[in-house]
């Protein structure tokens, strides 16, 4: 079971929301903005493993799924980092700090954070906001450093001003240890002395050469990679083409929801659904499934 | 124990069954305009217009535990935090009288998805507070196929390998007698609170002969033997009787084929996505939930209502549709209910009731689907 939410009054089903609060909110890019949510005393509404997903709400005008930017280390409140593409995110961006919400969660399956990944060297493959459920295992990572082997960060966007956590990125994440960064942007523009060109394309550029020399061990590696659909598809394939093997791989699957829970029958790809199976798959996983994501 | 009770008594049951809780049977609807309109319904103690004849209502008894619509809870601003008050759960006895054997069956699909990995107290509240008498059919419609997924009709105890169906009391119309054979735990003591109006019928052979209809033996008398010889009158049906176009269907390694499938192209065609199927089904179990405002901005009512996968906009996200076009979602349907279904839950989401034969306006159904993937397999 999935461990939903305690709402008010006993119950244990899944739909029935917590009050929270926006304490905090930070621009990232023209359409992406990270808030901070606190349950309504300032804690933190339930505990979370890296890669799950809440339902934020605001009553009477929506509620949809996020993943939880930040660590579970984090004691203050959860991150999301969303963009705004419709009737909920773009109410949500206009909304002011201390702005009251709902809550409920945590939806999902995690990354293997305590299993599959431990001791592993990780690249982390992201393109636009899908950094977001990265963010949380990146975050983890730093924070548990000692259990992890080396970090690739790949990650890309459109331009330079559509990189979510930019700041945060170059000033805190470039500091860490065993980390390698690399930005890529789509076109070059003036001043940006990061990589140019496509995600997939890049994983080639930047591992090309260290995967084709014999001596380095790609079983030590994980890969976990999350974006749009066809970024990840064709991330999946520059791996597999480098000589990873599709159970080495992560990925997150996004489809339309709504309970949360299993039941109300929009997630589904064949017989998996997103929101109890997912969203985190493994390669090798989805072969077994309709393409139809 | 098995008891009886003459069919002339039937109001005095069906009065003193309400006098516990309220009950609800099949009953006729509404002005008569050529259509039958039967459906669960009261009992407000007018017995004419009981129906216990007609094997389908128009909308199965889903409705009873998985409402069309329902409140799920209500937020309200108060000191700049959403007070969120849960709809109370409604936890009031009732009885229905008359489930057909396939609308019980469904309720137990239901309760996979409903009882299962995560539970719906709603659901559960309702399922706990239900007492389920079920009704054999004696001879089945022409629309009727429960038989292709195991469930007999007239024998709905669940013996003899047949699907236990989760009545909390059995009953049979046979002759000038009503049979009523207590289940559960829940049907025992009902049946104690009526007892003083039922006999007792220790003589009545329950094995055999206990059809509403001319049956001798279950063993001997197979009720869709009659229904079968007319197959050549129904399109749904090709000429090899025996064949059950569901078997294929079970396997689990056939998903990916039959979803790639050339026979959707032309099988989503005729459908016109109207979802009558969808909320006719007693296993359709899809719903949206719907945040309603409540006026005045400071108050909202979220609620669940019963939807479609036929509709486009179930699945549109911002970057786009997983399923952008008909053939997509009408497959889902099909695939949901055949193949993705019971590769979860081990069983096909259909029972075979056939509302969705007759009611679709386009004469689109699962049995059409499920020849066409079978011939093209
Ligand atoms: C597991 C998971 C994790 C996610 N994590 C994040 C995250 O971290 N950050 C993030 O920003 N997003 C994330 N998302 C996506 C997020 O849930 C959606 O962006 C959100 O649901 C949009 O809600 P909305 O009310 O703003 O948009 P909606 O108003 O629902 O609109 C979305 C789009 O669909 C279209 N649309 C809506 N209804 C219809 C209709 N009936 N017919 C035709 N078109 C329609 C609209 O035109 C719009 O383009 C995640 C999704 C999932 C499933
Ligand atoms: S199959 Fe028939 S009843 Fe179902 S949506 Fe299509 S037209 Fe309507
Ligand atoms: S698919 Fe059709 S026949 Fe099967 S249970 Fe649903 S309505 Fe009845
Ligand atoms: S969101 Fe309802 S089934 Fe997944």
């Amino acid at each position: 079971m999935i461990n939903p939410s305690n709402p008010p009054g006993g119950l244990t089903h899944g739909f029935i929301p917590k009050s929270a609060r926006i304490t905090h909110i930070r621009t990232e890019t023209p359409d992406v903005k990270t808030f901070r949510v606190t349950d309504a005393n300032g804690g933190k509404p339930f505990t979370h493993l890296p890669g799950q997903c809440a339902m934020l709400g605001v009553p009477g005008v929506g509620e949809a799924m996020f993943s939880i930017a930040s660590p579970p280390t984090d004691t203050d409140g959860f991150d999301f980092s969303i963009k705004s593409v419709g009737k909920l995110t773009n109410h949500l961006h206009g909304l002011p700090p201390d702005s009251p919400l709902t809550i409920r969660g945590p939806f999902g399956k995690p990354f293997p954070v305590n299993d599959a990944l431990k001791g592993k060297n990780l690249i982390f493959i992201a393109g636009g906001i899908g950094i977001a459920p990265l963010r949380s295992v990146i975050k983890y990572v730093f924070g548990n450093r000692a259990s992890y082997g080396t970090a690739d960060i790949i990650y890309g966007a459109r331009s330079a001003a559509d990189l979510v956590y930019l700041n945060e990125i170059q000033n805190e994440w470039a500091r860490e240890k065993n980390t390698r960064l690399h930005l890529t942007i789509d076109r070059p523009e003036e001043g940006w002395n990061g990589h140019v060109g496509f995600v997939p394309a890049q994983i080639t550029v930047v591992f090309g050469d260290i995967f084709q020399a014999k001596t380095t061990d790609k079983n030590n590696f994980v890969v976990l990679v999350c974006g749009p659909p066809v970024m990840i598809k064709y991330s999946i394939e520059a791996l597999l083409a480098l000589g990873f093997t599709k159970p080495q791989i992560y990925t997150t699957l996004e489809m339309k929801m709504k309970c949360g829970v299993g039941q109300c029958g929009r997630c589904n790809i064949g017989h998996k659904y997103v929101c109890t199976d997912g969203p985190v798959f493994r390669a090798d996983e989805l072969d077994e499934l309709p393409e139809e994501y | 124990m098995l008891y009886k009770i003459t069919n002339d008594r039937l109001p005095e049951l069906f009065a003193r069954v309400a006098e516990e809780m309220p009950l609800y049977l099949p009953m006729h609807g509404g002005a008569n305009d050529g259509i039958a309109k039967v459906n669960f319904a009261r009992w407000a103690g007018d017995f004419e217009q009981v129906d216990l004849q007609t094997l389908k209502t128009v909308l199965s008894p889903k409705g009873f535990f998985f409402p069309a619509s329902e409140e799920l809870y209500k937020a309200v601003l108060k000191d700049n935090t959403y007070e969120i008050t849960p709809q109370p759960l409604n936890d009031k006895p009732f009885v229905l009288f008359g489930v057909r054997v396939c609308d019980a069956v469904a309720i137990k699909i239901l309760d996979g998805v409903f009882l299962g990995e995560t539970m719906d107290e709603f659901y559960k509240t309702r399922r706990d507070a239900s007492h389920i008498i079920t009704l054999a059919c004696g001879q089945p419609l022409m629309t009727c196929f429960c038989d292709k997924f195991g469930i007999s009709p007239n024998e709905p105890d669940g013996d003899d390998g047949n699907v236990g169906n989760g009545g909390d009391v059995n009953a049979w119309l046979k002759d000038n007698y009503l049979y009523w054979q207590p289940q559960t735990e829940k049907g025992k003591i009902l049946t104690n609170k009526i007892k003083c109006l039922l006999i007792t019928s220790e003589e009545v052979n329950l094995s055999p002969s206990r059809g509403q209809v001319g049956s001798t033996s279950k063993k001997e008398t197979n009720p869709f033997a009659a229904l079968r010889e007319n197959d050549a009158l129904l399109p749904l049906f090709n000429s090899n009787k025996e064949a059950n176009p569901f078997a294929v269907l079970r396997e689990n390694d056939a998903t990916l084929s039959l979803f790639n499938s050339s026979a959707w192209d032309e099988l989503h065609r005729t459908c016109i996505a109207c979802g009558t199927c969808t909320f006719l089904c007693p296993t359709c179990h899809c719903y949206d939930i719907a945040n309603n405002e409540n006026g005045d901005g400071n108050a909202a009512r979220c609620q669940r209502h019963w939807d479609a996968c036929l509709y486009p906009g179930f699945t549109q996200m911002a970057h786009g549709n997983p399923r952008p076009t008909k053939k997509e979602r009408f497959r889902q349907r099909y695939m949901h209910k055949l193949a993705y279904h019971p590769q979860k839950y081990g069983v096909v989401a259909c029972v075979g009731c056939g509302r969705c034969v007759a009611r679709c306006p386009v004469n689109m159904n699962i049995l059409k689907v499920a020849r066409a993937l079978e011939a093209a397999e």
